[in-house]
């Protein structure tokens, strides 16, 4: 009986795998540079309406805003849990404060904010900011991003077709099938997977958290020392639940969801014009890293046939 | 050379208004609370940053019922000296009061009565802590907004007697003076001139507020005129070596708190801590 496509199975093993461990190691490199981000990004380079964007996405940034226009004192609440304006545009707010603001002199709800023209064209303007300035990953970068995974789902194909290819020979498909799948999962894995934000956001995160840790809602805060900026900062970094610590009522008559921290999704605009979806950073394919697990294949050595 | 010799005006350390304190740029001492640090070692990492700084930190303890009729709790002695050794204190402070007795805890800083039996009880606790510690202790007399019926001495011999018989120093709290003066319908600055003055390791400035007659010594109020007054007529008999303005809630904005340090400064002529030029 012939060998498949004129290839020895064991042949066609070896050179499957080593095609996968290649295309993988240089899909996780070109990946890691693409999200790497700007080289250094100082926490202080980032207000807090950017800095509540990258953590939590449009909701916070909003959210970010309406605590400094409430610890500002120009907006309330009203029975009803409408907001209503109590005064102008404090100093050093920004073009999303404004907006903000503008809205709800509209009877805006809390929630419903983000639906109002120009908060909408604010936020968009924050997230453009953000993506130019190398801090969330923007459409073009994470279609770069999948030519390695498309690559990898390339392989799999090919490994399916031998595959049917080795059945209809009659010849054992055992140890490709195994090796085959994986290939095939890793390469929707990383398709699928895209971060919001780049190592370098993450990193500048990280460093701020540790920076404002006395903004923390644990350390009860004296929000008033602190200032409407700060704690709308605060809320940037550490969630509504600041906000809620901050003014209860407020927060409680707006219905102001409570999040301590802002890992998980604010609601249906979570990641604004990004579209949500996956949050957090790529973990580099952490599941099967270095290809010995599932990209070797390297127990078919001796045996014969067992590559279609 | 007392311990905090031209430390000037300090504040004291709260987690609450950790990042004011630590945004101080001429801050050169804080007060922590002894029983909120841990008992184990590492200061939490913002004080840590202000010790790297060179920032002197005085453990205050509250729970330690120095003026109570038992003996101190061991445990809370060792805990204070712990503190100190934990942020390599210059020194530590406690109040002559009690906050116990027969085993319940009152929450709250009580007076003595002003008799020879509590000036033997102080004396005794005070050896008791001062034996574990490392360094000295500053002994602060509390507002007292009522009498014991039986008080032998004055206010003025009670603190002198205690002082001089356990060598300890005297943390004044102006606040108090002004309160207790006020309360008892005395004049305050009467009482400065009976005091040992010579023994005052730092001084405490607190707000509080008048209420039905009575001055209360709430520290979550701003401090009166009147109190930086008595701050200013102080500082004309003999100058602390260190003022600490001591605030524990209702923390105003930053800039009311900024000016109120530069307030501190202003009569007490060290300087500003809070980057302000000297007027």
């Amino acid at each position: 009986m012939a060998d498949t496509w004129g290839i020895p199975g064991p042949t066609f093993l070896l050179l499957f795998a080593l095609a996968a461990v290649v295309v993988l190691v240089g899909t996780l490199i070109h990946r890691s540079r693409l999200f790497a981000g700007p080289g250094q990004v100082r926490v202080d380079q980032l207000s807090p309406q950017h800095t509540a964007y990258l953590n939590g996405g449009a909701a916070l940034a909003v959210y970010s805003s309406l605590t400094f226009l409430r610890q500002s004192g120009v907006v309330a609440a009203d029975e009803a849990g409408r907001l209503t304006r109590t005064g102008g545009l404090p100093p050093g707010a920004t073009p999303l404060d404004a907006a903000v603001l503008h809205a709800v002199g509209n009877g805006q709800r809390a929630k419903e904010l983000h639906t109002d023209r120009s908060v909408a064209e604010a936020l968009a303007a924050i997230g453009e900011e953000l993506r130019r300035g190398g801090l969330t990953v923007g459409p073009d970068v994470v279609s770069r991003a999948r030519r390695g995974p498309l690559l990898l789902l390339a392989l799999f194909a090919v490994g399916v077709v031998r595959i049917i290819a080795g059945i209809a020979n009659d010849r054992p498909v055992m140890f490709l099938v195994l090796l085959v799948i994986p290939v095939g999962i890793l390469g929707l894995v990383l398709f699928a997977r895209k971060p919001r934000r780049t190592k370098a956001a993450e990193n500048a995160l990280f460093q701020a958290k540790r920076h404002f840790n006395h903004l923390r809602p644990a350390s009860r805060p004296a929000w008033d020392t602190y200032g409407p900026a700060q704690t709308a900062l605060a809320v940037g970094l550490f969630g509504t639940a600041v906000l809620w610590a901050a003014d209860p009522a407020f927060a409680g008559e707006t219905e102001i969801p409570e999040r301590d921290d802002t890992s998980g999704s604010y609601g249906p605009f979570y990641g604004g014009s990004d579209g949500g979806g996956s949050s957090g950073g790529d973990s580099g394919g952490s599941s099967c890293s270095s290809g010995s697990s599932c990209g070797g294949g390297g127990g078919c050595g001796g045996g014969g046939g067992c590559g279609g | 050379m007392t311990p905090l010799a031209g430390r000037g005006v300090g504040i004291g350390w709260r987690p609450e208004i950790s990042g004011f304190v630590a945004e101080l740029p001429g801050l050169r001492f804080v007060e922590v609370i002894a029983e909120s640090l841990p008992h184990s070692g590492e200061p939490p990492e913002a004080l840590a940053r202000l010790l790297a700084a060179g920032v002197a930190v005085v453990p205050h303890g509250v729970k330690l019922s120095l003026g109570g009729a038992e003996p101190v709790d061991p445990h809370r002695v060792e805990h204070l000296a712990q503190a100190a050794r934990a942020v390599d204190a210059p020194l530590v402070s406690e109040h002559i009061a009690y906050v116990r007795a027969g085993g319940v805890e009152a929450g709250h800083l009580l007076p003595l009565p002003r008799c020879r039996e509590a000036v033997d009880a102080v004396v005794a606790n005070v050896a008791r802590t001062t034996a574990e510690l490392d360094v000295p202790l500053a002994l602060e007399p509390i507002a007292a907004l009522f009498e014991w019926p039986d008080d032998e001495l004055t206010e003025a011999e009670f603190l002198t007697e205690i002082l001089e018989r356990t060598d300890a120093l005297l943390l004044l709290d102006i606040a108090n003076v002004y309160a207790n003066a006020l309360n008892r319908g005395e004049d305050p600055a009467d009482l400065l001139t009976r005091l040992p003055l010579e023994r005052m390791a730092y001084v405490h400035v607190a707000g509080g507020r008048l209420h039905e007659g009575r001055y209360h010594d709430t520290h979550t109020d701003p401090v009166p005129g009147e109190v930086l007054e008595l701050l200013g007529e102080l500082c004309a008999r003999q100058r602390p070596p260190a003022i600490l303005l001591e605030r524990d809630g209702h923390y105003p904005p930053a800039a009311a708190l900024r000016a109120e340090l530069d307030a501190l400064s202003a009569t007490t002529g060290y300087p500003a801590i809070t980057g302000a030029a000297r007027a």
